[in-house]
């Protein structure tokens, strides 16, 4: 169960040896990520799952091109990143709709900031609307709708600029357990059907369980890969409550549980 | 009118009902009414009596030599000045000249600040180089830069406009530089993200998410303006409300006086009650 299978599939995305250092207020470095390598491969769905503080946000940063690693590369088919693509997109813990457009004109952002037509970008964020049963609030404000439809605005946003890839930080964090529920299921079922490769950053061990081909536990800081495990139970269950049932599940949850550097209360 | 339900004639082939959409639309307007009279209707009306109240005790302590009305003035006498200055028309000119002079300031320096503020957001080397020079500036009353400002540019209404513009100016700024600077920056990574340009994030993220300091600048710069004219005003102006209070005030005509601050409370008002509908309507749509 425990292993770390190269795949003959290719790999879109890959981590050689990335480092990142910070300053902290002394202006000493404090080195946050040591060396991350691993691949992702088209498809697939991968969550990193870490002790707090390991810096998860650094990571997905590195990634997506926002922020330049101290050392070490990344590869989205097979280009250095160095800067933002068209290629990956990133969802944050935040949803960050504008509060001054509606839902609509939330979706399509991504769309105007590459000039795309006005026709074609309502046709793109119809599609979705229609898509997520969301038609109705196409005029609405966000601040009319509940967390888990904001969320699921963002999800839109993020897929109307058609990436290959897709970055998750902890996108789910701030809802209420059921609507998280909701949601993974939605993103497994949005992902699969429409061939997304998708890393997700997450704490919650179960959702990274249910939702991934493949887990990849990271140490404490400095960070680096730890364990990588295929799972992927989420691909013979119907849905992430089913995949909670599974009989594998609390195997690997003891697994990764066991795996990470948390602090425990001393006796 | 009795609240029996039973008594309502049926129209229709339906049994009246003891609780339908007819009674509950009732009870309804009946909790609207009494919630009028008693949220609006009663306040206002001890209010309004309350002034009254005042009004009239003044004027009894003046009619009864208990009040001296030559160092307080009375209502009766404030009428009297006003009507006075209703028949030659010099309210009008006085009123008019006060309102353009402080509407003109506030719109010329909310512009400027504005726009700098913001745009300062390009070059933010430059913004903080500049910082605290210009929070030391605030700190300034600029009623102070008053007689300067009356000896390069007359005691016309354009010095009146320049004192209100710079008050407006230096607070505009300030709080156009901190909405900018407030920006969650989370909304800026995920723009940049997209592949935004410097002026799609300006443009689409930070001018949008600006606009509340901005606003709150405006409530308070239009009652600083105000504050500007009628302060140069005083030092010496052609008209104008300030003008009309100080030479009042030479005079020992305190009715006069009296007129004057009345008058620019009103105008005081009427500017708070415009930029709070204009910040509310702008406020719908951020």
């Amino acid at each position: 169960m425990v292993t770390n299978t190269s795949d003959e599939r290719s790999a879109v995305v890959s981590l050689r040896h990335i480092a990142k250092d910070y300053r902290d207020a002394n202006l000493r470095k404090v080195p946050v990520i040591r060396d991350l390598t691993f691949d992702v491969h088209s498809g697939e769905f991968v969550s990193i799952v870490g002790p707090s503080g390991c810096g998860k946000s650094t990571m997905l940063n590195i990634i997506s091109g926002l922020l330049p690693p101290s050392s070490g590369s990344v590869t989205i088919n097979d280009r250095v990143v160095d800067g933002p693509t068209t290629s990956i997109a990133y969802m944050m813990q935040q949803d960050l709709l504008m509060e001054w457009r509606t839902i609509r004109q939330n979706i399509e952002l991504g769309l105007e900031l590459r000039h795309v037509p006005t026709d074609r970008r309502h046709e793109v964020s119809s599609e979705y609307l229609r898509r997520f049963g969301m038609s109705e609030f196409a005029d609405s404000r966000p601040r009319e709708l509940s967390g888990g439809m904001r969320q699921r605005v963002a999800l839109m946003r993020t897929l109307a600029l058609d990436p290959d890839i897709i970055l998750l930080d902890e996108p789910f964090s701030a809802l209420d357990y059921q609507t998280r529920l909701l949601l993974e299921d939605e993103v497994l079922r949005t992902f699969s059907s429409l061939g997304k490769t998708g890393i997700l950053i997450t704490h919650d061990i179960g959702e990274a369980i249910v939702m991934s081909d493949r887990v990849v536990v990271v140490a404490n800081r400095p960070t680096s890969v730890k364990e990588i495990i295929d799972v992927g139970i989420c691909r013979h269950n119907a849905s992430v409550t089913e995949s909670r049932s599974d009989p594998e599940y609390s195997t690997f949850f003891q697994h990764i549980w066991g795996d990470l550097d948390q602090q425990h209360l001393v006796d | 009118m009795t609240a029996s339900i039973e008594t309502v004639p049926s129209t229709s082939s339906r049994p009246a009902a003891s609780s339908g959409p007819m009674s509950e639309e009732l009870e309804r307007r009946a909790l609207l009414r009494s919630r009028f009279i008693s949220r609006h209707l009663v306040p206002n009306v001890i209010r309004v009596l309350l002034i009254v109240l005042l009004i009239g005790l003044w004027q009894i302590g003046t009619n009864a030599k208990v009040l001296d009305s030559f160092t307080l003035g009375s209502p009766q006498g404030i009428w009297k000045s006003f009507a006075m200055s209703v028949a030659d028309g010099s309210i009008v000119t006085d009123c008019l000249s006060t309102l353009s002079s402080t509407v003109v300031g506030f719109v010329i320096g909310s512009a400027l600040g504005v726009l700098s503020g913001l745009a300062l957001w390009f070059v933010p080397k430059v913004m903080r180089l500049i910082d605290p020079i210009v929070v030391t500036l605030n700190g300034l009353p600029k009623i102070a830069l008053g007689p300067l400002i009356i000896i390069w540019f007359g005691s016309g209404k354009v010095s009146k406009i320049i004192l209100a513009a710079f008050a407006t100016f230096i607070i505009a700024l300030l709080n156009s530089c901190e909405g900018s600077a407030k920006v969650n920056e989370e909304s800026v990574s995920l723009v940049r993200s997209m592949g935004a340009s410097k002026w799609q994030l300006f443009a689409k993220v930070i001018v949008p998410s600006s606009m509340p300091w901005i606003i709150s600048a405006f409530r308070v710069n239009v009652g600083l303006a105000l504050l500007a004219v009628i302060g140069g005003e005083f030092i010496s102006a052609d008209a104008g409300l300030g003008r009309k209070a100080a030479v009042a005030g030479n005079l020992y005509d305190l009715n006069g006086i009296w007129v004057s601050v009345l008058l620019i409370l009103v105008l005081a008002a009427l500017l708070n009650v415009v930029v709070s509908w204009v910040a509310r309507r702008i406020e719908k749509i951020v």
